[in-house]
């Protein structure tokens, strides 16, 4: 697959590898001392990688932050993961970005604090609550994976009478496929 | 003590740590993971709890913290931060999953200046759709000299803090080994470090020890780690004080 960062197109930017994590100045850098983490194993999305790898990172994460806020000697942080197109990840490579923030530099990252009705929070609510209790999809790997495991799906399906219900549900969410083909 | 009884005059004389015991008391968080303030509470565990926020960024907006008093995520001790990622990844699939939205951000303000509104860490985690304009992130020329520059002024930080960086292997080599030599070896570590720590200094001090038995590959410089963690733990604090 091609990846810049496991291509390693940015190996100028590099602070600090190992087996697990890679330390970088930004790609893109939003503001001057940005640093994105990686993990070193091929991941697109939050969801695909291990809770370990993420442990990792976030740990690694925290110390970053305090190298920030020491050495740039910034007055915060601001620690972010877009997950997903959509959400503006802009590498298909799961990262953390880390943004030194200061008082005075006019960055505006943070939304108008708006209460929600609390009519619109118990719907929500409910709609989380009944996802949780549903069992969800298998994380898929790569693009071709998508389609196969979902027929033999199908046909496991029609014989099995037990499980329509499941199979409806699946069918609804294959909410990684949509993520998967905006990657670029 | 409510929080009335308190005048500014008191707050001025307080010490850092009173009005540190303070804010802790009046926490918003504290009291709702101690169920005082009834909340939309969509999942919870011993150590961590996922709320709906009611200021929302988008609609389906969690946020996601511990219930320890912490106020910014640097303080936060890696096993805790461990479990509350673990709850964010899930907050993120189940927000994919039931919203079929196309995507979610995972966004943490450590400090007033990065916009923290809560003397609490808060993680928040939102469901994002095309061109709803949230957490725009602009762009920043930096050219070769900077970088170089900027590169040279942390390098030796990040050396002290997490040693000395390998070299790299190709993509082709790494993939599948060495994923799963990691997931054997890291569980145990945080298994060791979960029994035995109970509270932060403790925490700490085994931590400088792990450092020091790592050291004996003659990889790590042995005095900067102590150093630099007393160092930042100053800056820390002022950084979380700005709420007083």
């Amino acid at each position: 697959m091609a990846c810049i960062i496991c291509d390693n197109k940015f190996e100028k930017n590099i602070l600090f590898e190992n087996d697990n994590i890679i330390i970088m100045l930004a790609v893109e850098p939003s503001v001057n001392g940005h640093i994105q983490i990686f993990s070193k194993v091929h991941y697109t999305i939050m969801e695909q990688v291990p809770d370990e790898i993420i442990s990792m990172i976030t740990a690694a994460a925290n110390k970053v932050s305090m190298v920030l806020f020491e050495i740039l000697k910034v007055h915060g942080t601001n620690v972010i993961i877009n997950n997903g197109v959509t959400a503006g990840q802009k590498i298909p490579h799961f990262c953390i970005d880390i943004l030194p923030r200061r008082t005075d530099d006019n960055l505006k990252l943070d939304w108008t604090l708006k209460q929600a009705a609390p009519e619109a929070l118990e719907s929500i609510h409910k709609i989380i609550e009944e996802g949780m209790n549903t069992p969800s999809p298998q994380i898929i790997e790569e693009k071709k994976d998508i389609i196969e495991p979902r027929q033999e799906v199908k046909r496991k399906d029609g014989e099995d009478d037990a499980k329509p219900d499941e199979y409806q549900n699946e069918k609804k969410t294959n909410f990684y496929h949509q993520i998967f083909e905006k990657i670029p | 003590m409510p929080e009335r009884e308190v005048s500014e005059e008191d707050l001025k004389n307080m010490s850092p740590d009173e009005i540190a015991e303070l804010q802790k008391q009046n926490c918003i968080f504290c009291k709702i993971a101690s169920k005082e303030i009834p909340a939309k509470i969509v999942h919870e565990d011993a150590d961590t709890i996922c709320v709906l926020d009611i200021n929302p960024a988008s609609e389906g907006h969690i946020l996601v913290y511990p219930k320890k008093h912490y106020m910014i995520m640097p303080h936060m001790p890696d096993e805790i931060l461990a479990k509350v990622f673990k709850n964010v990844k899930l907050m993120s699939h189940t927000l994919l999953k039931t919203l079929q939205c196309g995507g979610t951000t995972i966004f943490i303000a450590n400090g007033v200046a990065a916009g923290q509104k809560a003397p609490h860490v808060l993680i928040h985690v939102f469901p994002r759709r095309e061109n709803d304009g949230l957490v725009k992130l602009p762009q920043y020329e930096m050219s070769d000299e900077q970088i170089e520059k900027l590169k040279k002024e942390l390098e030796p930080y990040t050396a002290q803090i997490f040693g000395r960086r390998k070299k790299i292997v190709k993509e082709a080599e790494f993939v599948e080994k060495k994923h799963e030599k990691t997931i054997e070896e890291k569980p145990e570590h945080h298994k060791h470090e979960n029994s035995e720590s109970k509270n932060r200094e403790d925490d700490e001090k085994k931590r400088d020890v792990e450092d020091k038995d790592k050291t004996d590959d003659d990889k790590r410089d042995k005095n900067p780690v102590k150093k630099d963690s007393k160092n930042t733990k100053v800056d820390l604090d002022d950084i979380a004080r700005l709420f007083g």
